[in-house]
């Protein structure tokens, strides 16, 4: 159990939970955004083919 | 000495020929049993029988003495002396680990991710139930495994089959066997394994919360331009992500696309089946009995089923946390979806949900969680791996 270096194991779990958990909102931020955008322009097609 | 003699070593000989039953020890019939074993479940009570009855045969194969089976092309090697599942571990599972790269394609070509895109909130789900993976690395250091095998013995608790067989594979090849069918048992054990876990941890109030019936309808360009974006942020954030990541959305750009109808379908049906016969009777052969039968195995299967625990309780929490910061009614059970056990996790949820309040239907919303799992753990994998 000595051998272990602990420092470093604890830096390997506070990273690897960081970067998941970045990644993933960062891809909920991205994925929401795009949505919106994708809505409001089929909305707008939408709304400019209604007249004709 | 003849050239028989040669092959054959010194080994007894029965009517001129060199048996099997010569080079049999305790050790092999112990692996022979087990490999019945999961023949027998595959066969009788169906647990998960795509995956067992191959593991099984490949179990049997591999611990049946003097085959050649096993033996690993190499360089110089007179022709047929390489065994097949000597072929399949060293170039599918070892060395080039095609097969869980392959599996991961036809993932992609069979994951509809329009839960995920009509409610992005779930990837935050599907990363809380990664904390298994890291709680159960610090608990593998602990026991005295090195750090290259508690990245893969933690992996385990993503329920993830080929993230676990591919990051074992690259970082501690000698457990891939034991960790994989680890991976693919606790799978198939999660009507077991979650509800206890999510009954200790949510009110019979929260398990009957009701949530939207249905999801938004998700355009057909979100479906196209999801798995294009998720593809370019994960890999160029996590380059060494890139052989799972890149093979599960570009199987999925096959779907959405639609106008490879042909291509994808083969990635969901023929190649898949292909590339699922391959990979389990590797995962199989892969068990040798003097690589097994030790008392690391049992940590190995320990282990990864606390990983597997403690994934479904954070996932669990964070749907408590998110119930509570939610405007709209939010069933926090849907947290323990967020293993990517697909889509067997979801189901327990819908399950569950509606056992204690029949107007629930909440497998749609799990779905969201579940297949953010398959990507949270595909991330976890490329991290472990970027470490080396």
């Amino acid at each position: 159990m000595g051998g272990i270096d602990w420092p470093q194991a604890w830096s390997i779990v506070a990273r690897g939970i960081g970067l998941v958990f970045g990644i993933m909102i960062l891809l909920a931020v991205v994925t929401d955004l795009m949505g919106r955008v994708i809505r409001r322009a089929e909305a707008r097609k939408k709304a400019e083919e209604k007249p004709q | 000495m003849t050239a028989a003699q040669q092959a054959f070593g010194t080994t007894k000989q029965f009517l001129g020929l060199q048996m099997g039953f010569f080079g049999l020890d305790l050790a092999h019939v112990v692996m022979l049993l087990v490999g019945l074993g999961f023949i027998f479940l595959a066969i009788k009570k169906e647990w998960e029988p795509y995956e067992l009855l191959p593991i099984g045969a490949g179990m049997i194969l591999a611990n049946l003495p003097f085959t050649g089976l096993m033996t690993e092309p190499a360089a110089g090697q007179a022709a047929g002396q390489a065994g097949i599942l000597g072929i399949i571990l060293k170039y599918g599972l070892y060395q080039w680990t095609l097969l869980p790269q392959f599996i991961f394609f036809g993932i992609g070509a069979l994951t509809d991710f329009s839960p995920l895109i009509a409610n992005p909130r779930a990837f935050v789900l599907g990363a809380a139930a990664q904390i298994g993976i890291y709680t159960s690395f610090l608990g593998a250091l602990l026991l005295g495994f090195n750090v290259p095998e508690a990245c893969s013995i933690g992996i385990i608790g993503g329920a993830d089959g080929p993230t676990t067989i591919y990051t074992t594979g690259l970082l501690a090849p000698d457990i891939m066997g034991i960790t994989a069918t680890a991976a693919y048992s606790y799978m198939a054990m999660v009507a077991i394994i979650q509800p206890p876990i999510i009954r200790l941890l949510t009110t019979r109030a929260e398990r009957r919360i009701q949530m939207k019936p249905v999801l938004r309808p998700v355009s057909r360009l979100e479906r196209v331009l999801f798995p294009l974006v998720g593809m370019i942020i994960i890999i160029l954030l996590i380059p060494k992500s890139a052989p799972l990541v890149g093979m599960l959305f570009l199987g999925n750009i096959f779907r959405e696309s639609a106008v490879v109808e042909r291509l994808s379908k083969t990635a969901q049906n023929e190649l898949i089946n292909i590339i699922t016969i391959l990979l389990m009777l590797g995962i199989g052969a892969s068990m040798p009995a003097e690589k097994v039968l030790q008392v690391r195995t049992l940590m190995v299967l320990l282990l990864g089923l606390f990983a597997f625990c403690v994934g479904t309780a954070a996932g669990v929490l964070f749907g408590k946390l998110m119930s509570k910061l939610s405007k709209q009614p939010f069933n926090p059970m849907l947290g323990a979806a967020g293993v990517s056990a697909v889509p067997m996790s979801a189901r327990i949820v819908q399950h569950m949900g509606h056992r204690e309040n029949k107007k629930n239907y909440l497998l749609m919303h799990a779905m969201g969680p579940n297949v953010a799992g398959v990507i949270g753990s595909a991330v976890a994998g490329g991290f472990f791996l970027g470490l080396f």
